[in-house]
């Protein structure tokens, strides 16, 4: 039982960029989805035990983030008086996204993830510059627009075209090693 | 849809600017498992660089000794950042596995150590379930039966079809309805600082309540994701959607409030009210003014008709194709070269009646959809420009419509699980105008 536990942490943290953009997409706040993560760290460790091994790991440690984040939405919420206008029926279709991601793309992921920084520096300066700002000072769109100089619409169009570059430089790359 | 277009409706999504066509035509390409994989891809890519740029991944990272994991057990910590180089020593990638497995075994030991959950008192037993309804918990989800006692932090959901009805000691029933997906929070009544009455949460779909007398101070209240409603003792119906919420109260006196900018309102008996951003938050008769005396009496025997549309905004409706507008009472719905007009309820019906003129230009074709798309009636005009009588009843799951008097058959459109099966919409095809006015719903005795 310990070995399994043992493995199904290894998995966890090994597939930590999977579950980080899962809460990060369902929080739409980073501050929030940093909180959720490591909240979601200590519970997947307490709760390791009592998984099934019979059930998909992914699926249920998402099940777990995503109760996190209902409880959080719930709490801020109600404590801030906060509006929240996020579509429920959306958030369910993006939750079911997830549900349909195979072994396959697993270890996809895993081969990427050893490639990221090798594409990230073959970007440009300023596109390095950009990618900084959001993910590491958490910029809004509109912050970067202003820090950039360029309009929000600008920026977010560059933001979805060096995602889109990555995705293909780390398709080659994961593709190109033995 | 293109990659391209896909790629930037990610991108507003992740920065929160997603606009409702968006959020619609995201939501549909997302049944597609060619965009599903498209969409973790970028949501991977994503959160391999915030690790990479920003995130300390976990508190793990930082698990010197026995204390610092005793801290994380509850995390509400400060994240530290790196600098992202080439130089970088503490990459989040180069996370440390031999911090996670002595975090394991320190949690493994505190979890056995730890001293016995107090075991929440109950707040509400589950009177009546049928169909798929499920308890939710703070990190579960079970199959809801009849007898279950929910305390706090549990919720109930109930899928299209099925329904649920909650019994509180003090008599209070509450039944999530079965026309759309409805989920309903309970919470300890001390987890605020108000008044401490009963206090729900529900996040989407409809409830029908009567509540029992309250004790005085202590009203019961119920938050959906833009309003809150405190309520003494009552019957009434609350539908909640992400950016709106409608009460129709039909005893007793209820007071809505909108949390964006705090206005309130008391509802009474017979009257209804929307909260939305857009629109005035004021009590509105149901029943036609002539028939509502000065102090409301519910009438619950009679018929109770109301109007659809507010006829002064789109209060209450989704826009989910084209351009629509109200002018004069009339609401007036455009399909722009390449997209076609549709207009569906936030409120979902069941065993009413609706009438309504309706009238087309540019086109000869509109249709009237129930439930989404997964029936529709098909309306054509020889004539187009001219006012045509609708009339559509849903008595449960039958449903019945005629235009000018003659019978219409009824469409099987697609599969729309996601959306209430009593939801109206409105829709006509490219470059078509969709008029709509004197439109009003009548409850039929069921």
């Amino acid at each position: 039982m310990a070995l399994m536990n043992d493995s199904l942490i290894q998995r966890f943290v090994r597939d930590r960029g999977h579950f980080l953009g899962f809460l990060r997409v369902l929080c739409r706040d980073d501050e929030l989805a940093e909180e959720l993560f490591q909240e979601l760290s200590v519970v997947v460790i307490e709760k390791i035990s009592s998984f099934d091994p019979s059930r998909d790991f992914g699926a249920w440690v998402r099940g777990i983030a995503r109760n996190l984040y209902l409880k959080a939405c719930r709490d801020r919420r109600i404590k801030a008086g906060k509006e929240q206008t996020q579509d429920p029926a959306l958030v369910d279709a993006v939750v079911q996204a997830y549900d349909g991601r195979s072994n396959r793309e697993e270890e996809e992921l895993r081969e990427r993830t050893a490639h990221l920084r090798a594409c990230v520096e073959k970007l440009p300066i300023h596109l390095r510059g950009l990618l900084r700002d959001r993910y590491e000072s958490n910029c809004s769109s509109q912050k970067l627009a202003a820090l950039h100089d360029r309009s929000v619409s600008a920026v977010e169009t560059a933001l979805s075209r060096v995602r889109a570059t990555l995705l293909e430089c780390l398709q080659r790359q994961a593709g190109s090693s033995p | 849809m293109t990659i391209e277009e896909f790629d930037r409706h990610f991108e507003h999504y992740v920065s929160g600017s997603l606009t409702s066509e968006s959020s619609a035509a995201l939501r549909e390409s997302l049944a597609d498992p060619r965009w599903q994989r498209r969409w973790r891809e970028l949501s991977d890519l994503d959160g391999m660089l915030a690790g990479e740029f920003g995130v300390k991944a976990s508190a793990a990272e930082n698990a010197d000794d026995v204390s610092d994991i005793k801290d994380a057990r509850r995390p509400r910590r400060s994240v530290r950042r790196g600098e992202f180089s080439g130089n970088r020593q503490h990459s989040t990638f180069g996370w440390p596995l031999a911090a996670a497995a002595i975090l394991m075994l320190a949690l493994a030991g505190l979890y056995y150590l730890r001293p016995a959950a107090p075991v929440a008192p109950a707040l509400a037993t589950l009177e009546e379930s049928s169909g798929n309804v499920a308890l939710l918990g703070s990190d579960s989800t079970q199959s809801a039966h009849a007898g279950l006692s929910l305390s706090e932090q549990n919720g109930l959901q109930t899928a299209v079809g099925s329904h649920a009805t909650l019994r509180f000691a003090d008599g209070t029933r509450i039944t999530l309805s079965g026309d759309a997906q409805t989920r309903l929070w309970l919470h300890a009544p001390g987890e605020s600082t108000a008044p401490h009455g009963k206090w729900m949460t529900l996040d989407t779909g409809s409830i029908d309540a009567s509540v029992a007398p309250q004790p005085a101070g202590m009203p019961m209240r119920i938050h959906t994701p833009n309003t809150a409603v405190k309520i003494v003792g009552t019957q009434f119906r609350l539908s909640a959607a992400p950016a709106s919420a409608r009460l129709d109260v039909r005893e007793g006196r209820v007071e809505m409030q909108r949390l964006s900018d705090g206005k309130a309102v008391d509802v009474n008996g017979g009257y209804f009210a929307i909260a939305s951003a857009d629109a005035d938050l004021v009590a509105q008769p149901i029943a036609p003014v002539s028939t509502v005396a000065v102090v409301p009496q519910p009438t619950p025997a009679k018929p109770i008709t109301r109007p659809l549309f507010n006829g002064k905004d789109l209060a209450g409706w989704t826009v989910s194709r084209g351009q629509w507008k109200v002018e004069n009472g009339i609401i007036i719905g455009h399909g722009r070269r390449g997209d076609r007009a549709r207009i569906a309820s936030v409120e979902s019906f069941d065993n009413i009646e609706m009438t309504c003129k309706l009238r087309v230009t540019g086109t000869k074709l509109a249709e009237l959809q129930v439930g989404g798309y997964r029936y529709f009636y098909q309306l054509s005009w020889e004539t187009p420009g001219t006012w045509k009588d609708v009339k559509l009843t849903l008595r449960g799951k039958e449903y019945h419509a005629t235009l000018d008097g003659k019978e219409l058959r009824i469409e099987r459109g697609g599969d729309d699980d996601e959306v209430p099966v009593g939801l109206i919409s409105f829709y006509t095809t490219e470059n078509g105008t969709l008029e709509i006015k004197d439109a009003q719903i009548t409850e039929l005795k069921k």
